[in-house]
């Protein structure tokens, strides 16, 4: 092993003359280069930024390890001639929080409950999940019962604890008995929500002036309520399979929220 | 190339009152490589309401086929619904109405 060593004085490596790079050869390639720009390229010779970590192999991961205390934190700072930490990005063990700052305040956490948002650490507030799907709807009847379906179309979008529901059902009645409703929902609901109004088209039924629908709690059903203007007084009536000429087609756009 | 396409239940939740709500990617790969997935989901409740009735005791209940479902869902559905589950779950059912 050969060294290059200075005990009693500074060492200078020293590439003299304007345009010179400082090179660090191994097994007959340059493994890093210290520009005279002052660039620094680890496995690359043209570094494009102040420092440039490059490993072009195929498949092969890039990175720069921050090594510390099992209770200790590692930051990259962004820095300007104002404030040294105007942004981060720091990593923190004791609690095992990412923590994004900009504009000079933290901005965001991410941590075992999901993504927060400024100083909050609430776990509630935590938003965990985002997952786009499909389902299928059915036309049910609280009393037993399935329609004949000819079209059934469910989108859901789940943002956190909120679903966003997008569905269309059509078809007939069948032996539908009792109250109508429509199951199938992607996920069952935390608590009774109520107030959604429905698009309905029952061609030769009952003629309705107002809709209303309810999901249930613990349920992924959806109850169906339809006042005709003879007791459009907010009374609940429900929509039965009597309402139903031969066929049905209902349209729903609606948010509810979830435990899963 | 080659273009695979494979349907796979990749997601399985038992929730308290007997639900199991199941999740089921498509996913289209080149050479083992993912190019898309796509999810669709469902669930299955432990018992399906035959007729209306608000005694949680009456035959107006029946169990859930799990037929047809994946092997790995059918098991956590049997596994999943024991009587206290199943009672629990009409009772809910029959409050919400």
């Amino acid at each position: 092993m050969s060294t290059i060593k200075s005990s009693a004085e500074n060492l200078t490596l020293n590439a003299d003359g304007s345009g010179n790079d400082v090179l660090i050869q191994s097994n007959g390639s340059t493994k890093a280069i210290i520009t005279a720009e002052s660039k620094v390229g680890i496995g690359t010779t043209t570094p494009a930024r102040t420092l440039h970590v490059s490993d072009t192999t195929s498949g092969a991961t890039t990175g720069i390890r921050l090594t510390g205390a099992n209770n200790g934190s590692q930051v990259i700072e962004f820095a300007d001639t104002d404030d040294t930490n105007v942004g981060y990005i720091q990593y923190d063990h004791g609690t095992n929080r990412i923590s994004i700052r900009a504009g000079d305040a933290n901005k965001l956490n991410i941590d075992g409950d999901g993504l927060k948002f400024g100083t909050d650490t609430a776990a509630a507030n935590a938003l965990d999940d985002y997952e786009e799907g499909t389902f299928t709807p059915t036309i049910t009847g609280a009393d037993g019962g399935s329609a004949t379906h000819s079209s059934q179309i469910g989108r859901y979008t789940k943002i956190g604890a909120v679903v966003n529901v997008n569905m269309s059902v059509g078809g007939a009645k069948n032996n539908i008995s009792g109250q109508m409703q429509v199951s199938g929902l992607p996920f069952a609901a935390n608590h009774y929500h109520r107030g959604f109004s429905y698009e309905h088209y029952l061609p030769g039924g009952t003629a309705l002036v107002d809709t209303q629908a309810i999901i249930y709690n613990n349920e992924t059903r959806i109850r169906l309520w339809g006042n005709t203007s003879a007791n459009n007084d907010g009374t609940a009536r429900g929509l039965t399979v009597s309402d139903v000429n031969s066929t049905a087609s209902l349209h729903f756009q609606l948010t509810y929220t979830t435990n899963s | 190339m080659a273009l695979t396409k494979e349907t796979v239940v990749d997601k399985i939740e038992a929730l308290e009152k007997g639900q199991v709500q199941v999740r089921t990617a498509t996913r289209v790969l080149e050479d083992g490589v993912e190019l898309s997935s796509s999810y669709h989901r469902h669930v299955i409740a432990p018992q399906v309401r035959t007729g209306y009735e608000k005694d949680v005791s009456a035959g107006t209940w029946a169990a859930t086929d799990v037929t047809g479902e994946d092997a790995r869902v059918a098991a956590i559905c049997t596994a999943s619904w024991t009587a206290e589950v199943i009672a629990a779950y009409k009772a809910q059912v029959i409050a919400n109405d």
